[in-house]
């Protein structure tokens, strides 16, 4: 299919439609990857840059790991979302602000990692092109915290390559990704627990 | 009464109130002009000088023993005076974002940021630990533990020492009738801004906040 698709001049993305992305998402058990995240705002001379690592498990577990510039681990794993941030003491759970939004964004993702970016009644959902898919959200009150959601495909099955989201006009997170595995193993403890990362990982 | 007699109670009185002002303040001990001239230096030199952005990694203990960890960015100019400040979740959601320059104006406040009480207060802490206080200083002196201090009234019953000890730390307290409410304490980096500051308020919720420089960039317009 994807040769035909080749020939055609026709990126063999996972793209299409919303039953095409589903039905390419299907056999996705886990993803990992690493990825660089820039946090652009008018007031910013330069973008805010972070690095960090994702694991999913699927149906619902996910862990978001930040290395830099400020180490911290989000997990959510049985239904709970839990956030330790590092500090010269090591590392401490935080329920800070911004951690209900962070839930509602990771539970956001674990849906788009199953190929589910239409099941959230919270968001009007279009599909632009092929790989280009926008988010927006219903509610007025959630719409103040994040007007829009970019999510843009890889060629690659099951893979996204970057999500941007939009807090307004000039205001903007964009979260790239690299170094994607599929269903190539994801230890459980990696959701159960903030001091493990994958075997054979640095 | 005679003129002579009464200017003396006048000058004893006065006197007298300067002391309970400045109970709790470190004694300034007076020094020669050409001393005093650098001391003011010296202090002047603890601030950003022009236009400056900072990034933050912030580390608040608030009260009731409430912790909080944010990104601030932070921009700063001396003159005109200025304060452009946002804050945000260390995954990048932007939950505060004022500007204050002869008025407040507040672009974006979330939740728990969303009280313009927090608006001014944050405001004013920026202000405290990174613009010098209005006009010139009412002494420049050394205290009696050897710390360059230049002295500010910044209001009838409000004083900021700015002090350059002799370990390359500073420290700016504001004194409130005869009590420290504020205090900051950094390393002098005149080129970049201090690596560290850690700010105390005492009153009236006392709280801290330890900022960890991620990246500081002078603006040139």
């Amino acid at each position: 299919m994807c040769i035909v698709f080749f020939f055609m001049a026709v990126p063999c993305a996972w793209g299409g439609d919303w039953d095409r992305i589903r039905e390419k998402a299907i056999d996705i058990q886990t993803i990992s990857a690493q990825f660089v995240q820039e946090k652009h705002l008018e007031i910013l001379i330069k973008p805010i840059v972070s690095k960090g690592a994702f694991y999913f498990r699927a149906p619902g577990s996910l862990r978001w790991e930040y290395f830099s510039p400020i180490q911290s681990i989000l997990l959510m794993h049985n239904g709970r979302v839990r956030r330790f941030i590092g500090s010269e003491s090591g590392f401490k759970e935080n329920a800070g602000p911004g951690l209900q939004a962070m839930e509602m964004v990771l539970q956001e993702i674990t849906l788009w990692l199953k190929g589910e970016f239409t099941d959230n009644p919270n968001y009007h959902s279009s599909l632009e092109g092929d790989n280009k898919i926008v988010m927006v959200p219903r509610n007025k009150a959630f719409s103040k915290i994040i007007q829009k959601i970019e999510i843009l495909l890889s060629d690659r099955p099951g893979v996204i390559e970057t999500v941007t989201i939009y807090e307004g006009k000039t205001s903007f997170t964009k979260i790239r990704f690299r170094d994607v595995n599929i269903n190539q193993g994801v230890v459980d403890t990696l959701f159960e627990s903030i001091s493990l990362r994958n075997p054979g990982e640095s | 009464m005679t003129r002579s007699k009464a200017q003396s109670s006048v000058l004893l009185l006065l006197g007298m109130l300067l002391l309970t002002a400045c109970a709790g303040m470190p004694r300034m001990i007076a020094v020669d002009t050409a001393l005093a001239s650098k001391t003011i230096k010296a202090c002047e030199n603890v601030f950003p000088d022009g236009k400056w952005q900072f990034a933050h990694d912030i580390e608040a203990n608030l009260p009731g023993g409430r912790d909080a960890r944010l990104i601030g960015v932070t921009e700063v100019s001396n003159h005109p005076k200025r304060i452009h400040a946002v804050m945000m979740t260390i995954e990048g959601l932007v939950l505060f974002d004022a500007l204050e320059d002869d008025k407040l104006t507040i672009n974006r406040s979330v939740a728990p940021f969303d009280s313009i009480g927090f608006a001014k207060g944050l405001m004013e802490d920026i202000r405290f630990i990174f613009l010098k206080p209005d006009g010139a200083p009412m002494g420049a002196g050394i205290t009696e533990n050897g710390f360059e201090v230049c002295r500010y009234r910044v209001s009838d019953d409000a004083v900021i020492d700015v002090m350059v000890r002799p370990d390359r730390m500073f420290e700016i307290r504001q004194y409130g009738n005869e009590r420290l409410i504020r205090k900051v304490v950094a390393e002098l980096n005149p080129g970049s801004g201090p690596e560290k500051i850690t700010f105390t308020a005492q009153e009236p919720a006392g709280y801290r906040l330890n900022l960890r420089l991620i990246s500081a960039e002078q603006i040139t317009d």
